[in-house]
């Protein structure tokens, strides 16, 4: 029973709805740009790949084109009408027009794409947790501030800024709780690959090993930089092994949240500098990162408070001596 | 159901990538092993970051296909000669095969292709470069 109490505790904790309705909003917004930006041409580049390349390897793509009866890669027309629709419902999730319907149609819609980009035997890392992010969205009241539907709803957000702060319930944290979850899974992962694909040692925090990475990049990307920090054989090696005990003890902030002020910062040092130094974008990850260990109702509410007392201080009053 | 779900599944990975599995890779898409910059490398590896292709034509004469005349990604370029060149795979080659058949200018005239290693070393000091070796010679037929 006290199990049972601690678990519901944990995921439905009474959380703030703007801080929900900030991830609906940054996570939206960020996947129609990223649809505009990279997932449009990749998917005419790959619809113009000799059909023998398509290896089509995420079973939930081959769930959803099954009943359509498709062995090979669906038609280009139909891509790009599915492309152009999931855009369309993308927009009203972000705006909050029948906000769970929408965001459930563009989580399913971004989620093809996305495989049948990487259906062709090319295949990246970042984008999964945000879709992961978008269908944790889907099942969750995303909607309730900050949309069309509030709106229409009228009143239940509160009129003024304060009260859109204060506004919470207990289903507006899990979503955000669930990504705090998944990102030390992410990180375990990517740990123990290094340490898996070296004989189970840590012959991966050699120094070399970014070295080569830096090299190899600088050579397929054009990148600089890392050539420039390919030089570096002890500061690379001692980073190599920060990078390690970070992955390795990441999870320690979800039951210490007051330690995401220390590992928030390197995180996102890191994956800047994998963007910088070794053109490893991952904007999907700073982005979560950013949106789920800040607390940003708090955040705003303080300044919000910092403000009202700087502007309401009383007048200076004559000395009575 | 669904937080507990998709945790416990991406929880379920760890132990396949523990065992260096080839199971999952993208699979359960999503749900993915995050195993970016995995290997480790030592002092005198050498990098074969990238490879060159390069068309022999039945008058002898010799053609470098470099990514916009095959109109390919560097990253579908680089995978598809990885699985030909590393893995040696023979649907990897006949793969490459249909790119260049289709692509290549005059490729019914192509008699064998040549795939280029250019390599550099790693030194604590940084890169050193190293000759370039024809590392695989594919015929077209």
């Amino acid at each position: 029973m006290l199990l049972a109490d601690r678990w519901s505790r944990f995921w439905f904790a009474d959380a703030r709805y703007f801080d929900l309705a900030l991830l609906r909003i940054g996570v939206v917004g960020f996947q129609l740009y990223f649809m505009l930006d990279s997932n449009f041409g990749a998917l005419t580049y790959v619809m113009s790949l000799p059909d023998e390349l398509y290896i089509a390897t995420p079973r939930i793509l081959r769930l959803m084109v099954a009943p359509f009866g498709l062995e090979g890669p669906p038609a280009a027309t139909w891509v790009f009408a599915i492309f152009w629709a999931t855009l369309l419902v993308g927009i009203a999730g972000l705006v909050g027009l029948f906000t769970n319907v929408a965001l459930c149609l563009f989580a399913v819609g971004s989620l093809f794409l996305q495989a049948l980009i990487f259906s062709y035997g090319d295949f990246h890392h970042p984008e999964a947790a945000l879709l992961i992010c978008l269908m944790a969205l889907a099942l969750s009241p995303a909607g309730k501030v900050m949309s069309i539907d509030a709106w229409l709803r009228r009143g239940d957000a509160g009129g003024n800024r304060v009260g859109l702060l204060d506004y919470s319930g207990p289903y507006a944290g899990w979503p955000i709780r669930f990504i705090q979850c998944f990102f030390p899974l992410m990180y375990i992962s990517a740990a123990v690959a290094k340490i898996a694909y070296s004989d189970y040692s840590l012959d991966w925090a050699n120094g070399y090993t970014l070295q080569y990475y830096f090299i190899q990049d600088d050579i397929r990307k054009a990148s600089p930089l890392a050539l420039w920090a390919s030089q570096f054989h002890w500061p690379i090696l001692i980073g190599q092994f920060v990078v390690l005990f970070y992955q390795l003890t990441y999870f320690i902030v979800v039951p210490y949240a007051r330690l995401r002020w220390i590992y928030l910062p390197i995180g996102l040092f890191f994956h800047f500098a994998n963007y910088w130094v070794l053109k490893a974008p991952f904007p999907q990850w700073i982005l979560l990162l950013l949106l789920v260990y800040i607390p940003w109702a708090e955040a705003f509410k303080r300044l919000a408070t910092l403000q009202i007392a700087a502007s309401s201080t009383p007048p200076q009053l004559p000395s009575t001596r | 159901m669904f937080v507990g779900g998709v945790l416990l599944v991406q929880a379920a990975t760890i132990p396949f990538t523990a065992a260096r599995s080839e199971l999952l890779w993208s699979r359960l898409y999503p749900i993915i092993e995050y195993d970016m910059y995995r290997d480790p490398y030592f002092e005198g590896d050498r990098v074969d970051a990238t490879w060159d292709i390069v068309a022999v034509y039945d008058s002898g004469v010799t053609m470098p296909l470099g990514l916009e005349t095959l109109r390919m990604s560097v990253w579908d370029m680089h995978r598809i000669l990885y699985v030909t060149v590393v893995e040696k795979s023979e649907q990897g080659r006949e793969n490459l095969r249909s790119v260049i058949r289709a692509r290549a200018p005059q490729s019914e005239r192509i008699k064998e292709l040549r795939v280029l290693s250019l390599p550099v070393r790693v030194s604590r000091s940084g890169p050193e470069t190293i000759p370039a070796t024809v590392v695989m010679t594919i015929p077209m037929q």
